[in-house]
């Protein structure tokens, strides 16, 4: 990205200045546009941004398509909250036990998983994550199907604030919390690519036996995609947390989590460095204002969520967590992507490719 | 109850080599069908089945006509996603149009209980075991006797040669997802008798029955029959020794091993 060094003019196909005034508008935007509105909606689409990408890592340069990453998203956002809730315990300290329960989740889930191929794994990916779901949302101990709360924390200064990460009233801090984690998933995978690793994760996504004839050691290759997608989606998930203060099944580790993030990627273009950044930027802002504009009424009816399994989602539409109309315009939209553009809105630039 | 359900997702697999993973919401849909054909024109269940199954023949087409063409041969993203995204799709449109109120059928030809040696059984369980079994036997007459069954046979063995000899692929697709859409119809109407309508009913009744695909082998209609039995014996085994909120947990397991252990099913061929 540095222009001087005259090596790199474009950025996989976008030209530098672009790169640049693209990251000095979203650094300038939450100053120029104050409404907190208008800041949530860049917000979440720099969350599944990053999701977006950290999903590509696996889903696209490797291959593997998993519809169970909201494992590691929730894993992130549970453990945040757990130990938040619990014992006062700032993420801070507990990010890198969130990251040792989501690699230790990857290694156990990966494993096997990865000797599967085409749509046995896809299916696996389904089961497990559902079979999180199934359990994070019978288990007492992180509050079953209501989840956790976060308690208030008044802060006595801004340091203060920084420590529990709770900035009510301002959602600068949050907004500029997720765009380093953005900038540096978005960073990552674009050197990745340039790297043997990269070269490496794109023969497993292409002739697996082939690689595996020459010698290259696909599991070992596909486990460290999973660990760097596995990194970004869990601190996604304590971001999530953090920035919601509230944690329940529904929202951190269903189904359609897992579907979304991989939808972000899908629907942008998988495989390219921007896809899955495009995705988001056109998916998130159309779905938030849906969502905020026809979602219906809030009631959480506890009593049913408590009965646990995809029965729940009933509740989260009906609490308008995911809202509804979103959710028909998210189905419609990847539907036509799938059916006139395999490759993504970003196949709809040639050049890019 | 899943046999029959697996029964229509092994038979679009098998010939087209796609999981249609909107295969629950088709269920949901025939029970919404189900509903509004008994509340609103008073039709039981029982006599709406033949109806709905046509209708859903119909609309298994429609949608091979403008989607599922497409992902013949496409590769597996496009293809996982456009059936996922046809999921999501239905299932908020249902939402949407319905509510997200849980229905259920008021009392119908197959309601009542009936005591058999001391035990009581659900009637309506009952006419819907017995009404899949039909459906399933129906099934395997036609795959296996009739000569349409046996061209779409050709076609999901080698879909070149089936066309060297003149059998048109397009057609067969075309009734494949409508065959498949009408066993699922026939599930959703049965089903519809004894068990709950809410948007979300196809997801909860799809994963298990792809478990059940997996353990008959993909591909295989006969291999998924057993699968579909396996499943329900195994659901309500696991519930009964211990939550029922954790019953699902034993299929997915249980697919986990059999995928494992032996890629290809009981049954199914590579």
């Amino acid at each position: 990205m540095n222009p001087a060094s005259g090596e790199i003019r474009r950025v996989e196909g976008v030209p530098w200045w672009i790169v640049v005034g693209g990251l000095g508008a979203l650094i300038a935007y939450p100053l120029a546009f104050t409404m907190p509105f208008h800041q949530h909606i860049v917000i979440m689409a720099l969350l599944y941004g990053t999701l977006g990408t950290a999903w590509n890592i696996l889903g696209g340069y490797t291959g593997q398509v998993s519809i169970g990453h909201g494992v590691y998203y929730g894993i992130g956002a549970y453990t945040a909250a757990y130990f938040y809730v619990n014992f006062g315990l700032s993420p801070w300290v507990s990010w890198p036990l969130a990251l040792m329960i989501a690699f230790v989740a990857a290694f156990v889930i990966g494993l096997p998983t990865f000797r599967l191929r085409g749509h046995y794994f896809v299916l696996a990916s389904v089961f497990i994550a559902e079979a999180a779901y199934i359990i994070i949302s019978n288990w007492e101990m992180v509050g079953g199907a209501i989840g956790l709360e976060y308690p208030i924390h008044r802060a006595e200064s801004p340091l203060d604030a920084l420590w529990h990460l709770q900035f009510h009233k301002s959602k600068l801090p949050y907004y500029y919390g997720i765009l380093t984690l953005f900038v540096a998933s978005v960073f990552v995978s674009w050197r990745i690519r340039f790297r043997p690793l990269g070269y490496f994760l794109k023969a497993v996504s292409e002739e697996q036996d082939a690689a595996r004839s020459l010698g290259v050691d696909i599991a070992r290759y596909k486990m460290v995609a999973l660990l760097i997608s596995v990194l970004f989606t869990t601190l996604c998930g304590i971001f999530y947390a953090q920035y919601v203060m509230y944690v329940e099944p529904v929202s951190t580790m269903s189904l359609i989590i897992s579907l979304e993030i991989a939808f972000i990627a899908i629907f942008g273009g998988i495989k390219t460095l921007w896809g899955p950044v495009l995705g988001a930027f056109i998916i998130i802002p159309v779905t938030e204002l849906l969502r905020a504009n026809f979602s219906g009424h809030i009631a959480l009816d506890q009593s049913a969520l408590a009965e646990g399994g995809i029965g729940a989602w009933v509740d989260y539409y009906m609490a308008g967590g995911g809202g509804n109309v979103d959710l028909l315009v998210y189905g419609l939209l990847i539907i036509i992507i799938a059916r006139f553009q395999p490759n993504g809105v970003i196949g709809f630039f040639h050049r890019f490719d | 109850m899943f046999a029959l359900v697996a029964m229509g997702l092994s038979l679009i697999y098998g010939i087209m080599d796609v999981v249609n993973f909107a295969h629950g919401e088709f269920l949901m849909i025939a029970m919404y069908a189900s509903f509004f054909m008994w509340t609103y024109l008073g039709f039981d269940p029982l006599l709406s089945s033949p109806i709905i199954a046509l209708c859903m023949f119909g609309f298994g087409v429609l949608i091979y006509r403008w989607l599922g063409r497409y992902l013949v041969g496409a590769t597996l993203i496009p293809q996982v996603f456009a059936t996922f995204g046809l999921m999501v799709f239905m299932q908020a449109g249902a939402n949407f149009l319905w509510k997200a109120d849980t229905r259920t059928l008021p009392e119908n030809l197959s309601s009542g209980l009936f005591q058999f040696g001391g035990l009581f059984f659900n009637v309506a369980e009952l006419v819907a075991a017995g009404g899949a079994l039909a459906t399933a036997l129906l099934m395997f007459w036609f795959i296996n006797r009739t000569e349409t069954g046996l061209a779409l046979q050709a076609t999901a063995e080698d879909q070149q040669a089936a066309r060297l000899l003149g059998i048109d692929t397009d057609r067969m697709f075309a009734i494949a997802w409508g065959l498949s859409a009408a066993t699922v119809g026939i599930g959703g109407v049965l089903l519809s008798t004894y068990y709950v309508i809410n948007p979300l009913v196809g997801v909860k009744w799809v994963l298990p029955a792809f478990v059940a695909v997996a353990i008959g082998g993909f591909g295989s209609v006969l291999g998924a029959f057993y699968g579909g039995i396996i499943i329900g014996l195994i659901q309500v085994g696991g519930g009964f020794f211990t939550s029922a909120n954790y019953k699902t947990l034993f299929a997915y397991g249980l697919f986990l091993l059999i995928v494992l252990v032996r890629p290809h099913g009981l049954m199914g061929r590579k």
